[in-house]
């Protein structure tokens, strides 16, 4: 119920009622909400630690920007910024989906370090380390309502997920891959298109990124701290689970801002923190241990 | 284009670096059958102790090497086989090892980017290079091949003729013989992490000598290590060396025709390739 309402007031009150900082709260919290929601399908239901989720995060942050630079129209950029992720999905899909547990992790985060390498690198395309700068008048308002409806749209996904056949059969892979597969569970096309599925929410969160900020660059779309923030959120809060991933977000948001406020910008300290506080405290995270009597 | 053999020759050292350095990760693995994610930062962390020491405190470069070493060596002893061994016993504690290490890495990152916001190099001891058939052979890095070959031929003998070692590839093996021997895995796991870091702060102390430091390293480095740990193979010490020479020669190779900056991509690609043909070999 609480949740609703405060979804409902968000949509109601819009940006111009939060005011500046507060719209950029929102649509923060917003943005992580989708980045942590769309993580979940593979990273919680799933059962891995896909820690190169945020690379998909940083492919459409750039294709919108090179689209825009092109002279695309916002709704243009944005789509192809989904339509990239989804192709990196499918094109990474023979590498990452055979691997299970820390291969597979391993090799999620060295696709978030290509990526990086690659942007880096080839100035000509992405303007290397200085990054795009755009602009659109595509501004906040419209991109936080946009975002909105992503994040809706990946919270109605989300638990779509969970009562289907797919998640049932998504949670039997990651609970015991041979079991699934013997009972008849194709465990790997179930795995890809789990990829795939938290890949485009993502791809097209960051699609939406670059118009508020009206630049994109290497450490904005690829470093460690944005690409690992929806992880840490995940874990915080709880995979696998209805509350979980949105509370980790509140919460890292949260810590975040607190610091920030205070002048303290150990952004990359605090995600490492909170991945040791989930490792060594929160093994089902927040919202495991709350409501694991509530279910 | 045409090539050049201090190509070759720089892709030896710098390969002899990165062998080095995943000799002590290799232990690691080893005894916790986990990937250490911090590993590379604490290789960062150490270069950067070292310039250090000797830039503020005013150590001369054999005593900075004792102290890099014996405080590797310390932090292994004291600290690691906590979460070396929490992390090996079962399969849930391997989540838990690998959040809090790579929690650890970004927290060093974090730390070293503020203690040292610029790369840097200690660079004091640079003697003049001996000059064979006009190819220049930089002292410090004949020195880090030579120790190089040495640590890779001691960590052979030590995991085979060596009780200690040979119980370290038993455990590696499968913890449940090593136990029913009567081996102490508390002080198997307090060695195998106290030399892995000294050896991780001995190949430290020649990156600071012989190349510029980056705290940003730290991640790409781990990922080398790992790929030389799954080529040369785990707990084979010369295999290990073999591949980081064959990775240093890649790598210089690789800036040498598209550009410096994209040498790590090697080994990104090389993980990314490995990976899944390891994952249908072992038919998981």
């Amino acid at each position: 119920m609480l949740p609703s309402a405060a979804g409902a007031a968000l949509v109601l009150l819009g940006p111009d009622w939060l005011g500046g900082y507060g719209a950029m709260i929102a649509w923060t919290l917003l943005l992580q909400g989708t980045l942590a929601l769309s993580y979940d399908i593979l990273g919680g239901y799933g059962g891995e630690l896909h820690l190169g989720h945020g690379a998909f995060f940083g492919i459409g942050a750039y294709t919108a920007a090179l689209a825009v630079s092109a002279g695309a129209p916002w709704w243009a950029a944005a789509g192809a910024a989904g339509a990239a992720g989804g192709a990196a999905a499918l094109l990474l899909w023979p590498f990452l989906v055979p691997l299970r547990g820390v291969p597979f992790a391993l090799a999620s985060l060295a696709v978030l370090l290509l990526c990086g390498l690659f942007v880096r690198n080839l100035n000509a395309l992405t303007g290397g380390a200085a990054g795009i700068s755009i602009s659109s008048s595509f501004g906040m308002e419209g991109t936080y309502r946009c975002t909105l409806v992503l994040f809706a749209a990946t919270l109605w996904m989300h638990e779509g997920i969970r009562e289907s056949a797919f998640g049932r059969a998504l949670l039997a892979s990651a609970a015991d891959r041979e079991a699934a597969a013997s009972s008849g569970v194709p465990t790997n096309e179930i795995r890809g298109k789990a990829l795939l599925w938290g890949t485009v929410p993502a791809a097209l969160a960051g699609g939406l990124y670059p118009f508020p900020m009206a630049y994109v660059s290497p450490q904005s779309a690829f470093g460690l701290e944005v690409a690992l923030t929806p992880v840490v959120a995940v874990l915080l809060g709880g995979p696998a689970s209805r509350w979980g991933p949105l509370t980790g977000v509140v919460l890292y948001v949260g810590i975040q801002e607190w610091l920030w406020t205070r002048g303290w910008e150990f952004s990359l300290a605090v995600v490492g923190g909170g991945l040791m506080a989930a490792g060594l405290f929160l093994p089902r995270g927040l919202a495991g241990r709350l409501f694991s009597s509530r279910g | 284009m045409t090539f050049d053999p201090q190509i070759l020759l720089g892709g030896l050292f710098l390969g002899s670096l990165y062998g080095t350095a995943a000799l002590g990760f290799q232990l690691l693995l080893g005894a916790a059958g986990r990937v250490h994610l911090a590993y590379g930062h604490l290789w960062v962390a150490g270069a950067l102790g070292l310039s250090t020491l000797m830039a503020r405190c005013d150590l001369p470069l054999s005593a900075s090497f004792a102290v890099l070493v014996a405080a590797g060596g310390l932090a292994g002893w004291l600290f690691h086989p906590g979460v070396l061994f929490r992390g090996a016993l079962t399969e849930e504690r391997a989540r838990s090892f690998f959040l809090v290490t790579l929690g650890a890495a970004l927290m060093l990152e974090e730390a070293g980017a503020r203690l040292w916001p610029l790369p840097g190099s200690a660079l004091v001891w640079a003697p003049p290079p001996l000059v064979v058939a006009g190819v220049a052979l930089p002292p410090a890095k004949l020195a880090l091949v030579g120790t190089g070959i040495c640590v890779a031929a001691g960590f052979h003998i030590y995991l085979r003729r060596n009780r200690w070692g040979r119980a370290l590839v038993a455990w590696n093996r499968g913890a449940a013989p090593v136990w029913f021997v009567g081996v102490d895995t508390g002080l198997l796991g307090r060695r195998a992490a106290a030399l892995g870091l000294s050896v991780c702060a001995l190949s430290s102390a020649f990156l600071a000598l012989s190349y510029t430091v980056s705290v940003r390293e730290g991640m790409a480095m781990t990922v080398r290590c790992l790929v030389l740990a799954v080529l040369g193979g785990t707990l084979s010490p010369l295999g290990v060396l073999g591949a980081g020479v064959g990775l240093g020669i890649g790598e210089s190779l690789v800036g040498h025709v598209l550009g410096l900056r994209w040498g790590p991509a090697l080994g990104y690609v090389g993980l990314l390739g490995i990976l899944p043909v390891l994952a249908r070999r072992s038919g998981r």
